[in-house]
Order: structure tokens, then C-alpha cells, then sequence
């Protein structure tokens, strides 16, 4: 009797073996996957454009905060005075000028020559990163003028006309 | 009559064998369709089993001051030739910037400056692509193309495609490759990522763009048992299945 047993336990314990080590072997198989990826990393540049005080006329002054120059204008007499601003691109990406804003008090004339909206700024390092526009005022006597002149600016590409 | 006990007991114990072996070939024989559709029963494959050994064959940038040919499609990125008509920063190692997604063998439009550059390699185990987009701006929009190649003896299904890139300041596009699509041992097909960074893009800034594709192998049945009982049990298949 114990012997029969002994048998049967035998036989069973083959049988799950080898159901075990196939399933098993199943599950091996099943594994097969994988995952592939693409890492992609932007940086963005930058525009920085810095406005800076050229030559001017005697009795003129001015101050700039960000891209507007104030200007005031103590007359002796009828006639022209000029200031000179620098327009330097410290950033990355090339420039234009989108528009120049003038705006007067006082009754005279007042307008920029040398860079005009849609001007191309280049990138620090390339020429030409740095330009300079003259700021014309024409004024019909003796008194004291102001004006204030806004450059905005925007990445090349973008300019409309 | 004590040989007629031993003729039974040995009948049963027929019974019993008949039944184990019945089992042992039914499953048996599952597990050796599925080795023979994997091709990996040499002992020598074993390590191979957890991956595709590289899918990822080659990588081209359109803008990397380079026309790239790639046999059997040719000039990928045609266009890219080193140059910057008005303004070249980056001299031959990129090229006028593209101003519009690409199509692989034919010239999109471009600006008429190289300001920005897009570089990408392959990883050594040709998993992994990275793609390295540097002084961007709106309105950039370098394409990467690549090819995927099955270079297992069986087939392989594309089980997910998860895109994910941190902020709206981009769109990106991809499409070659699609959920769904089988590729037979051997086959290789061509995908494309473009990358347009938009008008709210921050300046100086990094932004990241993530692309995984998972591969799972295309014939399912020869799971086994378990496969049914995990599918019984939970209703859908696990990472194994």
C-alpha cells in the first residue's frame, strides 16, 4: 500500500513539474517588450536690445529708460538740434525695429534718420549688431522743448510690415 | 485474485499517465509554437529576451548643415546645406532655419538666416534618439526623421506611442509610426518629429519634448496558460502579455 502510493506521488510530482516549468516558460516568453524613445531638448535664445546716449547738440539733454529716450531741448535761438542714440543687440537672435515712436510738446518738428521701422539688428558679434539713429529737431525759436522717442523691437522673423 | 488488484492498479495507473502526458503535450506544444515564432530557444539568445536590440537605425536633422542620404530613400533633408544667405552664426554646422515642418526628399521653406541649429544622435544601444534644438525662437521649426527597425525574427507591434513635452509653448508633431502598425522581422519604417516653438515661448529658456514608443511582440496566443488565467482574473493582460 505504501509503496502504490509512493508511485503515485512520484508521478504526480513529475506531472506538476513539467506543467510548472512550461507555464513558467510561458510567462518568459510573454516578456518580450521593449520601449524606445527620442529626448528632445529646446533652448530658447534671447533679445536684448540696449539703447545708449550718442553725441548731441549743445543745450540738449536727455535721459533713457528702457527702449524711450526723453529728451529736452533748451533753445537759445531758431534752429536744429540733434541727438545721437546707439542701438546695440546684447542677445542672440537678430532684430528689427517694429516701429519708432515721436512723441512732441512744445510746436516743432522732430524726426529719426538713420535706422526706420523694419531696420535689421544683428546678434552681438555680428555685424552689424550695433547702429545708430539721429534724433532731427527743428524748433521755431527760443524756448524750452521736449520730446520722447519709443523704439519697440521684435525678432526678425516676426516684423510685419 | 491479488493479480486482479494488480491489473487494476496498473490500468489506473495508465489512466493517470495518459492523462499527465495529454497535459504535458497540449501545454508542451503551446510553448514550443511560441519558441519556434521567437526564434530564441538557443541558450545563447536568453539575454536578448528583455529587449529589440536597437530598433533605432539612423537619425537625420534638417537643419545640422548637412544633406544626409540614407539608402533605399536618399537625400532625407535636402536643403540642409550648411548654408545662411543673410546671416550664418553657425557657419556649416547648420542651415538657413526651416520656417515649416519637412517632408522627407523634398526642400521646405526656409529663412533666409541660420540663427538656430538642430542636432540628433542615436544612443550606442540604438534605443534612444536626443535631439538637441539650441538658441530657438518662435516661428523655428526644425524636423528630425528616423528610422525603426524590426531586427527580431518575429514580428513586432507598436503598443503605445506617448508623447509629452512640459508646456503649450510648443507643438509638436509626430507621425511615420502609429499605434497599431506591425512591423515583420526586418522591416523598417521611416517617422518624423517636428518641433514648431510658438509665439509664447519664453526667452532663454529650456523646454523638453519626450517621445516613447513601446514595442511588444505581435503574436499573443502562445502566452500559455497564464495568459488566460490573468486575463480571467483581471481582465486585461499585464506587462508580460
Amino acid at each position: 500500500m505504501k509503496r502504490r502510493r509512493s508511485r503515485f506521488f512520484h508521478l504526480g510530482m513529475l506531472s506538476i513539474a513539467l506543467l510548472l516549468s512550461l507555464c513558467v516558460m510561458g510567462i518568459g516568453y510573454a516578456g518580450w517588450t521593449d520601449t524606445v524613445s527620442i529626448d528632445g531638448t529646446m533652448k530658447t535664445g534671447y533679445i536684448e536690445m540696449v539703447l545708449s546716449e550718442g553725441d548731441c547738440s549743445q543745450n540738449v539733454t536727455a535721459s533713457i529708460v528702457g527702449h524711450t529716450i526723453y529728451i529736452e531741448i533748451d533753445a537759445g535761438c531758431k534752429g536744429e538740434y540733434e541727438y545721437r542714440v546707439d542701438i546695440h543687440n546684447m542677445g542672440t537672435i537678430p532684430v528689427k525695429i517694429q516701429d519708432i515712436g515721436i512723441v512732441r510738446s512744445g510746436g516743432f518738428e522732430a524726426v529719426v534718420s538713420g535706422v526706420w521701422a523694419g531696420t535689421q539688428i544683428e546678434q552681438s558679434g555680428v555685424n552689424p549688431h550695433k547702429v545708430y539713429g539721429t534724433v532731427a529737431m527743428t524748433v521755431p525759436g527760443t524756448g524750452t522743448y521736449s520730446c520722447n522717442v519709443t523704439f519697440s523691437f521684435v525678432q526678425w522673423n516676426l516684423y510685419e510690415e | 485474485m491479488a493479480r486482479l488488484r494488480g491489473l487494476k492498479r496498473q490500468v489506473r495507473l495508465g489512466r493517470w499517465l495518459i492523462i499527465a502526458l495529454a497535459v504535458v503535450v497540449v501545454l508542451g506544444s503551446l510553448g514550443v509554437a511560441y519558441g519556434y515564432s521567437s526564434g530564441t530557444l538557443k541558450a545563447g539568445n536568453m539575454m536578448a529576451m528583455a529587449c529589440f536590440n536597437g530598433p533605432f537605425t539612423w537619425v537625420v536633422s534638417n537643419d545640422d548643415g548637412k544633406v544626409t542620404s540614407i539608402s533605399p530613400y536618399g537625400a532625407i533633408d535636402p536643403g540642409d546645406d550648411g548654408g545662411g544667405t543673410n546671416y550664418d552664426k553657425w557657419g556649416g554646422q547648420s542651415s538657413d532655419d526651416p520656417s515649416e515642418t519637412q517632408t522627407m526628399g523634398v526642400e521646405c521653406a526656409r529663412y533666409d538666416k541660420d540663427v538656430a541649429r538642430t542636432t540628433a544622435w542615436i544612443s550606442c544601444d540604438r534605443k534612444e534618439i536626443t535631439v538637441l534644438v539650441e538658441n530657438a525662437y518662435p516661428s523655428y521649426y526644425p524636423t528630425v526623421f528616423f528610422g525603426l527597425k524590426n531586427t527580431q525574427s518575429f514580428s513586432v507591434k507598436i503598443k503605445s506611442i506617448d508623447i509629452s513635452y512640459d508646456i503649450p509653448e510648443l507643438t509638436v508633431t509626430f507621425d511615420g509610426v502609429a499605434v497599431g502598425d506591425v512591423l515583420s522581422s526586418g522591416q523598417e519604417v521611416t517617422g518624423r518629429l517636428g518641433i514648431h516653438t510658438e509665439q509664447s515661448a519664453r526667452q532663454n529658456s529650456t523646454y523638453d519634448v519626450k517621445v516613447k514608443i513601446e514595442l511588444v511582440q505581435k503574436e499573443k496566443s502562445g502566452c500559455g496558460w497564464w495568459y488566460w488565467w490573468y486575463w480571467w482574473q483581471w481582465g486585461h493582460w499585464k506587462w508580460w502579455c
